[in-house]
């Protein structure tokens, strides 16, 4: 059975949908009202407040702290200035991603990693010869995101000092309303926001604070539903969903490396070896079996299929997650993972992991449609990601 | 030596934006001239109070067709649209009936009224959602021509009578029902509560010179389901930053493909070469040249005023002097301190989210309608409302509201006649304050600044000629491949190289944006530029 | 007891001419009544003695010639009247109030006096009825058609209405498809200038409906009864009625009056006959 977070006495409260599910242990609310537009909008065009502590928080300290993270993590973490927040993942031996999240340099000598499953006795055993300690602390440290346009005009006013000029990436102690935070300017709605560390017995006054001060600006309390829909329209994976972590992995197909979900970039090969690096130097060589990537969905295609049965076209408004094929002409050259409809955009979106001959932005695709119990196939197109990338979420 | 355009669009509302920005997307040189120091036309957004931004007078993003915002990547531009979250009826006697997106929410709602019309309404809206799919492809097409023999114009009347044939017989006569009936006759099929009907039926007459009594009307219900098919679920919203926010992004988006926009420039008429259009002059003299001029104003402005009845003959006069205005409704707009608190459901919540009908029953609206049939205002209107500060903070101070209020009936041809109207506008006003009063009795304490717009201001500043807001009548003699006239229907005009591109042509009528793209499309492929 | 082919209940104008029909094509049939006359709205009615008014309808210009000539209406006494009797007069508050012929010649000197701009306008508007009349005079003498047609008979059918609608020619087909949904009160205004023959020929679109000049498709009302006028028959109602009734008694139609019909029966799914009044119960194949 789930726990409640330390911030469940009062989003409980809002919650009147109780629509829960389990993350990581932890009640975490699916959305407050239905429908959840409102809280898809709060993220997009106000800010949305959301409990993000389930998710799982390591801190690495110790003189090798930098280093060690160095050797675990496909990026030089050693270069992380002090106050700085990067994401990437790490591999196992043989360059397979196993997890992604963001690591924090919050000292010389302290860093925080988030992950999506646990990985301390990963971290640890992987920390042999190193001066380092890593200890979990997951639920010690209660967490909340603040998204959306408005999340920077209704945090600075509160805190002291000022997170105002707080760049992108950056990480800060400040306090809000008196009460001691961490805070960076992180988030996985691919919009200006915040995310908000504090010891849990802090969490209530916290919450307080900042959605009392954000009333005025519009502030509305956001689930898991909402943010999934912005974390799509951002083109940020989910571990779980659109890539698997190879230690669950049973087939050695299901695994995958950086290059092969979109991270890539995030591989810094030209230092010291690390865990996984002969083999990504040898794959970058070699160049990626596959590729994730995003697709528009045609929607005149999908609307014509749909006539064809006599219906009118419907797409879920919710996220979806179950994996289809998608196909080059009568071919299947790879699956869909997770997508939406995006509101904003006004477009069908999906995320796919396809072979590497068919992931060039415009390549035409064609994506399955279940309509009336029958498996069609709609036009797709190949598309750079963030399929929505403001200018606010960096200035 | 001027320079020289392939297109001049007169009139920089989002129908002349659109087709500016698909003209210069196809390559073409565009030039667009606006009167006004602000782009937009009815689609704007201007700041008439300090730090309180105004929907002026279209306030509500409806039909704006997918495709354009597609095509012209309006997203990418900075269009946002906010959704409508809810529909909140209130009732002089305390009670309220809301209707949420949340459709067991809803049908609680419905059954204080009426458990029956509760049951009844999910079937009402598939069979209305199923029959949008014959209206949509009406708003995506330039209007066949009936009377041609052409194969191609008649296979496209046989696509449109193989649509209708799918829709199987029951709902093919609903169909013919609809196109005939009033709306509320047509809801008395379905409902039995006064007050669902009363707030269903408005949207056959927003707009109209017609009552909810009116044959006819029951077809506009259509379109309020047409957004659950279009690819815009809940399309209904707002545009954040106000309505001037999709004018903006069309703007920019055409002017990202090249296209030149010029406001504060206001052309006094067409040049013309023989019968053909060559240019345009401005009132401060300036002359512009171009292949093509297409008119984003409304047809009389355009014929009679750009254009000039010496260069017309009788019959186009006549057509043109036959097609109806009678703009019906005014606009005011508030500057509020505070939420307004509302006797039945006090308090703020999500019930304000969304629209608030001033609407209580059919007899309320048939009599607000007989009084505009009389040459009045209605003392007692239907009123639209919605607080667009409360989804989008930017336009309003902190803690602040706008709150934006259409109001029908407000006929343009008041019995004292229109330019009259100067004289009638504070009573005008007060009508509108002392029915919100009858719901709100605060809410005059929290107003810090009012806007009332009448019919007679739409015309006169926003070039809304007779203060119709959809540039005439959307009445049936006056739709498809008769808007405006029979002979114009697909944006051509009798003077050659003149094209139109506004609400005044197929489909018209709010902010759809279908004219502007179709008038383009029809431009390119008949070789016009 | 006797068996009927065909029960007709009520012996309005329609029920007598619809028995008259069926029996001269040689069907059994038998014409009941509830009241104690013949002739329903269009009946005679005896409102003082010796005055009758010429019924609750009293508008005969309708009645369609193909059935005058089958029933031979005119043996039976119908008589039509001439155009003199076919003029409408409206009475003004001052002055001689204005009579308006259907011929427009004729009507042009009274025009003239009333309203000379409106001469030239009634001509034209007398012209697209006798235009329209082509397409519509069909609806009114055969069976509506379906608007989704599954035979081809259907279809044809359709399909003549629409090429009849394409014989306007290209601006009568718009002309037409354009005034039929407007209201009349702009239909007028288009075609006049004095608000007097405005009223005065807009009048007959309100008949019998609960439709305001106002309302949206109130032209089609005033198209529709233009279009089915022809001459009025002499005696109004009550002699229709009258010639009609001989017409029935010359085909063999037995008239039952007084005789209330208190249900349609029904076997099977089928219906075999009616009850009247005091439970006698009659059978017949078909009842109309």
């Amino acid at each position: 059975m789930p726990l409640p977070t330390p911030f469940h006495p009062r989003t409980s409260k809002l919650c009147t949908s109780l629509l829960y599910k389990d993350w990581g242990g932890y009640y975490a609310v699916c959305a407050y009202g239905t429908p959840f537009d409102r809280e898809y909008q709060a993220f997009r065009q106000t800010a949305g407040l959301i409990d993000v502590t389930p998710l799982m928080k390591y801190e690495v300290t110790g003189a090798d702290a930098g280093r060690f993270l160095s050797h675990v993590m496909v990026r030089n973490i050693v270069k992380l200035k002090t106050g700085r927040v990067t994401y990437c993942c790490w591999c196992d031996g043989k360059g397979k991603v196993l997890d992604d999240g963001t690591v924090t340099r919050w000292a010389e000598d302290h860093f925080r990693v988030t992950s999506n499953s646990p990985a301390l006795r990963w971290f640890q055993n992987a920390a042999r010869g190193f001066d380092v300690t890593i200890e979990e602390s997951t639920d010690r440290i209660a967490v909340l995101a603040l998204q959306g346009p408005s999340a920077r005009k209704i945090l600075a006013p509160l805190t002291d000092p000022d997170i105002g000029s707080l760049r992108y990436f950056g990480a800060m102690k400040t306090k809000v309303c008196g009460i001691p935070v961490e805070v960076t300017r992180t988030g996985y709605t691919g919009d200006l926001g915040y995310e908000i560390w504090t010891k849990n017995d802090h969490a209530l006054a916290l919450y307080d604070a900042i959605f009392s001060a954000g009333k005025i600006h519009g502030i509305e309390p956001c689930g898991l539903d909402a943010m999934d829909v912005t974390r799509i329209e951002a083109g940020f994976i989910l571990h779980g969903i659109d890539y698997f972590s190879a230690k669950s992995c049973l087939l050695e197909s299901q695994k995958s490396t950086p290059f092969e979900i979109g991270l890539g970039w995030s591989v810094q090969l030209g230092r010291e070896p690390f865990i996984g690096s002969a083999a990504l130097r040898a794959e970058k060589k070699r160049g990626a079996a596959r590729a994730l990537v995003g697709l528009e969905i045609d929607w005149d295609d999908l609307e014509r299929l749909f006539d064809e049965e006599g219906l009118p076209p419907s797409v879920p408004c919710h996220g979806w997650r179950d994996p289809i094929p998608v196909y080059s002409g009568d071919v299947q050259v790879g699956r869909a993972t997770s997508g939406v409809w995006s509101p904003i955009l006004k477009k069908n979106l999906a995320l796919a992991t396809v072979e590497s001959a068919f992931a060039a932005t415009g390549t035409p695709l064609l994506i399955e449609q279940t309509i009336e119990f029958a498996r069609r196939k709609v036009r797709a197109v190949v598309v750079k990601k963030p399929f929505f990338d403001p200018e606010r979420k960096r200035s | 030596m001027a320079k020289r355009y392939d297109a001049i669009i007169v009139g920089g509302g989002h129908n002349g934006l659109v087709c500016a920005a698909y003209l210069a997307r196809a390559g073409r040189k565009v030039l667009v001239l606006e009167k006004r120091r602000v782009l937009g036309g009815a689609a704007v957004t201007e700041e008439i109070y300090p730090g309180f931004r105004f929907s002026v007078l279209s306030y509500v993003v409806s039909l704006l067709r997918p495709q354009i915002i597609r095509d012209l990547e309006l997203p990418k531009y900075g269009l946002e649209i906010l959704p409508l979250d809810a529909s909140f009826l209130p009732l002089p006697d305390g009670r309220s009936l809301t209707r949420w997106g949340d459709w067991e929410r809803t049908r609680r709602e419905i059954s204080k009224f009426s458990a029956r019309d509760a049951e009844v309404l999910p079937e009402f809206g598939k069979l209305m959602v199923h029959m949008s799919r014959f209206v949509k492809p009406l708003l995506d097409m330039a209007p066949p021509d009936p009377t041609s023999f052409d194969p191609r114009e008649l296979a496209r009347l046989g696509k449109l009578g193989k649509s209708f044939t799918e829709l199987g017989p029951d709902l093919q006569r609903l169909k013919y029902k609809m196109l005939t009936m009033s709306a509320a006759d047509f809801l008395d099929m379905w409902f039995e509560s006064d007050e669902l009907k009363g707030v269903m039926s408005v949207s056959g007459i927003i707009g109209t010179f017609l009552g909810v009594r009116s044959p006819g009307t029951a077809y506009v219900l259509l379109h309020h389901y047409m957004g659950e098919i279009d690819g815009v679920f809940r399309s209904w919203g707002f545009s954040k930053g106000g309505t001037g926010g999709v004018s903006l992004a069309i703007a920019r988006s055409a002017e990202a493909a090249g296209a030149e926009i010029r406001t504060d420039a206001p052309v006094a008429k067409v040049l013309l070469g023989g019968d053909a259009a060559e240019g345009v002059v401005l009132e401060n003299g300036d002359e512009f040249r171009a292949k093509a001029v297409v008119s984003a104003v409304d047809p009389r402005r355009t014929f009679f005023g750009l254009v000039g009845k010496e260069h017309l003959d009788d019959e186009t006069i006549t057509a043109i002097g036959n097609y109806t205005y009678r703009g019906s409704s005014g606009k005011v707009n508030l500057a509020l301190d505070a939420v307004p608190d509302f006797t039945c459901r006090p308090g703020t919540g999500p019930h304000l989210y969304g629209d608030i009908a001033i609407a209580p029953n059919v007899r309320y609206l048939e009599k607000a309608y007989d009084e505009a049939k009389e040459g009045d205002f209605s003392s007692r209107p239907y009123m639209n409302i919605v607080i667009p500060s409360l989804s989008d903070p930017t336009v309003a101070p902190p803690g602040k509201h706008v709150m934006s209020i259409f109001v029908q009936y407000a006929p343009y041809h008041i019995k004292e006649g229109p330019e009259q109207w100067p004289l009638r506008k504070d009573a005008f006003g007060e009508a509108v304050l002392s029915t919100l009063e009858e719901y709100c009795p605060k809410i005059r304490d929290s107003i810090l600044h009012m806007q009332v717009i009448t019919p007679w201001e739409m015309e006169q500043e926003y070039g809304l000629t007779e203060g119709n807001i959809f540039h005439g009548e959307l009445s049936l003699e006056q739709l498809f491949f008769l808007r405006p006239t029979a002979k114009m229907a697909r944006y051509r005009t009798p003077v050659r190289h003149l094209w139109m591109c506004a609400s005044g042509t197929h489909p018209g009528g709010g902010i759809m944006g279908a004219s502007g793209m179709l008038a383009a499309r029809e431009l390119m492929k008949a070789g016009g530029v | 007891m006797s068996k009927y082919d065909v029960i007709v209940i009520g012996a309005g104008h329609n029920g007598l001419t619809a028995a008259a029909l069926l029996a001269k094509a040689g069907r059994k049939v038998l014409l009941l009544e509830r009241r104690d006359s013949i002739g329903g709205l269009a009946g005679a009615v005896c409102f003082h003695e010796g005055y009758s008014a010429p019924g609750i309808l009293h508008d005969t210009s309708g009645v369609r010639d193909w059935v005058v000539e089958k029933l031979a209406l005119g043996k039976h006494g119908l008589e039509r009247a001439g155009k003199e009797e076919s003029a409408v007069f409206c009475p003004e508050e001052e002055g001689g109030g204005l009579l308006l012929h259907r011929d427009p010649e004729d009507a042009a000197d009274e025009l003239r006096r009333v309203s000379p701009g409106d001469v030239e306008g009634y001509a034209r508007y007398r012209e697209t009825i006798v235009r329209f009349r082509r397409v519509l005079e069909p609806l009114l003498n055969e069976s509506p058609p379906t608007i989704n047609p599954s035979s081809t008979g259907d279809f044809a059918h359709l399909l003549r209405l629409g090429l009849k609608a394409r014989l306007l020619g290209g601006e009568g087909m718009t002309g037409f498809l354009r005034i039929v949904p407007m209201p009349v009160s702009d239909w007028m205004d288009e075609c006049f200038v004095s608000p007097a023959v405005k009223a005065l020929v807009a009048g007959p679109a309100h008949d019998g409906s609960y439709l305001g000049p106002r309302s949206p498709g109130s032209a089609a009302a005033l198209l529709f009864h233009e279009a089915v006028a022809g001459a009025q028959v002499k005696g109004g109602g009550a002699a229709l009625v009258g010639a009609l009734e001989k017409a029935c008694r010359a085909a063999g139609v037995k008239i039952r009056l007084s005789s209330p019909v208190e249900e349609i029966r029904f076997s099977a799914g089928a219906v075999n006959g009616v009850t009247v009044a005091g439970d006698e119960r009659i059978e017949a194949d078909a009842v109309a």
